[in-house]
């Protein structure tokens, strides 16, 4: 069996670039939306037939043994070939959680099916109420003995639709302090009481549901850890997100959707529409190398600091900005709806402004970034 | 030991001495055109930084990490002595003269700085538009911002003779010169060169001599853009021990957090030029591409500038009513920003370079 992490990164790198040239069918690659999972059954097959779901988990549990600094070689050459994202929740957010903190009967039934692509898991944390200040969520699981039973609503789930468990933060103590009372649970999504309404977004897309619970009974074997220990253990696990959160995958890909509409509308060679390029140019030049700089402390085992908030903030933010430039320079193009015709390609600028939204919103807005690095690297005081 | 290791001690050394030399208040002396403002060329030359990028045998042998490390350091002090336009400019075009290199290596090293006459006029970025005449055993035409100028020093001419461009060593003695001030208090000269005659072995080289400033410039143009950061870091850290110690409405200003989200958005800038310049640093090693170079110049430089003057000017809204007195140091970063931001081509100039060499090789 071929030992992937004794491979050098060059053989590795291309080992895996070989396998999506031969596999990963074209009409599926750098589409800017997020894919639903039937959508992207095609590729995930051929991955879980080569046990590639899962980079990061160790090899007993289904997954490919890397090191970190493998796995993130093998996101780099995923994302560079415009790869479909598959449904991941369970990949990387409950596969480490489990592992790290799960039973060995958890770990037996929920990783294989992971691994093999057959279980596909959503993420339960926001509420209507409970945003940037997650801390105060309130869907309860109240003790009932033999089972807990979940009362509450869930929302901005993404692809809930698609799947067949769901995690979930709940509360479990209401007179602790908010983050202490707060429990990590899984629910089969097929349970009764469990029910699901997509929201439609503002570009007209599916990709997340509010998911309501209507005294759901979920057996206690489903607590993950100790009650009242959720909290601790999802902030763990927050360190590689913020970095994969950071990535300059979007801006690059964004990049070149510009470059397009650019050629074909001719924008080149206007002065002011250069400079604005080149501007957004060389913050995603710059961006790339100190989102480096961070993935490398990450290959030599070194733990992220608060600092990685800055790949997120100015990350976002610099992706948002080029989709501006292309709404601009696309002029009535920008604001038309469906695939748009520029020279001999297709661009949908209108489709890249709505789906950038939300970039500076999610996994921490950049406002709560911005409180981050002020009081953990900058040492501002608190009032 | 490692490259680390060396540039790790360079750096450490630069800021030892930028403490005990009290730099900042050296710098001062110069914005305020004191009689007291003084160079102190051989406190440089002794540890080694004037000749760093020259020949191994002259005390040099180091490259552009090295005097990147160096000159962050410098630029958190404010180093009055301007080492990258005098020392390392001069070094780096005169690195290939087989007659004249090892002789002004050896001088520059000692601690004489020479001036470079490159520039025709103010905006130019490049050899290209040089304005000198070499004919007939001399020199006619003008050169802008020339700094480091001095009657009693020997300097750098870039010329244009039918051969090609040409660089020239010349006496400095007969050439007509007027004074401009940068904002720092750093002096410069626009030159005016009528019938100055040269021999013809001062000769540094007859033609080419326009693709080896060029390069010279741009690898300057990274040196001054570590320089700039060390400046807005320096900036920067002054402004937060200001807001963490200033009180207004009972509590320090650095609590409220519009206040935080401002001191959030100038660190993310810094760290972005930080990741530029090493960034840079990698493109000049990878290749010896005069357009590839150029455009990482232009980058390092577009960014470095717009950050350390961006610093400044939230330092003073910042700091608050007392920045804007003579007396509080902010203003001392403010102008070395801004002399350096400026220097070598500006963030808008650099933007539009670096814009045009990408057009250049999308059409290509």
């Amino acid at each position: 069996m071929l030992d992937l992490d004794a491979l050098d990164e060059a053989e590795f790198r291309q080992m895996l670039r070989d396998f999506i040239e031969a596999e990963c069918p074209s009409e599926l690659r750098h589409i800017p939306r997020r894919m639903r999972r039937a959508e992207v059954l095609p590729w995930t097959r051929k991955l879980a037939a080569k046990g590639w779901i899962c980079p990061g988990w160790p090899k007993e549990f289904g997954g490919m043994g890397l090191s970190t600094a493998k796995v993130l070689v093998y996101q780099e050459e995923f994302d560079k070939a415009g790869v479909p994202r598959a449904p991941d929740m369970g990949v990387i957010m409950l596969g480490p959680l489990l592992i790290r903190f799960g039973s060995d009967a958890q770990r037996a039934k929920h990783l294989p099916p992971i691994a093999r692509a057959e279980t596909v898991w959503c993420q339960g944390y926001s509420e209507p109420n409970a945003g940037s200040d997650l801390a105060s969520l309130r869907c309860e699981a109240v003790d009932d003995g033999d089972a807990y039973v979940i009362n509450g609503q869930k929302t901005w789930t993404t692809l809930a639709q698609d799947a067949d468990w769901i995690f979930l933060l709940v509360r479990t103590d209401k007179v602790a302090k908010k983050q202490e009372g707060i429990s990590f649970l899984l629910a089969d999504i097929n349970t009764p009481g469990i029910t699901r309404r997509p929201i439609v977004t503002m570009s007209g897309e599916e990709e997340f549901c509010e998911v309501f619970f209507d005294n759901v009974r979920v057996p206690k074997e489903n607590l993950v850890g100790q009650p009242n220990q959720g909290w601790t253990m999802a902030k763990a696990l927050l360190g590689f997100e913020r970095l994969f959160l950071g990535s300059p995958k979007q801006s690059q890909m964004a990049l070149s959707r510009l470059d397009l509409v650019a050629r074909g509308t001719g924008a080149f060679a206007d002065a002011a529409f250069l400079d604005a390029y080149a501007e957004l140019s060389m913050d995603t030049a710059h961006l790339t190398r100190l989102y480096q700089r961070f993935a490398d402390q990450v290959k030599r085992g070194e733990a992220l600091d608060a600092d990685v908030s800055i790949l997120k903030l100015f990350g976002t933010q610099t992706y948002q900005r080029i989709t501006e430039l292309a709404v601009e320079t696309a002029a009535e193009r920008g604001a038309t709806r469906g695939p748009q015709i520029f020279g001999n390609d297709t661009a949908d600028p209108l489709l890249m402004f709505y789906s950038s939204r939300p970039a500076t919103i999610y996994g921490g807005s950049n406002e709560i970034q911005r409180n981050i690095l002020a009081k953990q690297v900058l040492g501002l005081p608190d009032a | 030991m490692s490259a680390d290791d060396t540039i790790g001690l360079i750096a450490d050394s630069a800021r030892a001495y930028v403490a005990a030399s009290q730099s900042v208040g050296r710098a001062r002396k110069w914005l305020e055109r004191s009689a007291e403002a003084t160079f102190d060329w051989q406190a440089l030359a002794e540890a080694g930084w004037c000749a760093m990028l020259g020949p191994e045998e002259a005390g040099g042998g180091f490259g552009l990490a090295e005097a990147a490390a160096l000159h962050t350091a410098l630029g958190g002090g404010l180093l009055p002595e301007p080492l990258a336009l005098t020392a390392h400019l001069p070094m780096l075009i005169a690195r290939g003269c087989v007659v004249h290199g090892a002789q002004i290596a050896s001088e520059i090293g000692a601690g004489t700085p020479m001036a470079v006459a490159w520039q025709s006029t103010a905006g130019t970025l490049s050899s290209e538009g040089c304005a000198v005449q070499y004919q007939n055993g001399a020199l006619n035409g003008s050169a802008t911002n020339v700094v480091g100028f001095s009657h009693e020093r020997d300097m750098l001419v870039v010329a244009r003779s039918a051969d090609g461009v040409g660089i020239y060593r010349v006496s400095a003695a007969r050439i007509t010169a007027k004074e401009i001030v940068w904002a720092d208090g750093t002096r410069a000269h626009d030159l005016t060169f009528a019938e100055v005659p040269i021999t013809t072995d001062a000769c540094v080289m007859t033609s080419g001599g326009d693709a080896v400033v060029d390069d010279a410039l741009d690898q300057v143009r990274l040196i001054l853009s570590a320089e700039l950061l060390g400046i807005a870091r320096a900036t920067f850290e002054r402004t937060l021990d200001y807001m963490k110690t200033r009180k207004q409405f009972g509590r320090a200003i650095g609590s409220f957090q519009a206040l935080q989200h401002r001191a959030a958005d100038l660190h993310v800038q810094v760290e972005l030029t930080d990741a530029a310049v090493q960034l840079a640093l990698e493109q000049f090693a990878a290749t010896d591409d005069a357009h590839v170079r150029a455009s990482a110049a232009s980058a390092v430089k577009a960014r470095a500038s717009n950050t350390a003057w961006l610093v400044a000017r939230e330092a003073i809204q910042l700091h608050g009513a007392i920045a804007y007195t003579m007396e509080h140091d902010i203003g001392l970063f403010v102008a070395k920003a801004m002399t350096l931001a400026a220097q070598l081509g500006n963030a808008r100039q650099h933007r539009q370079r670096y814009a045009q060499l990408m057009a250049g090789s999308l059409a290509a």
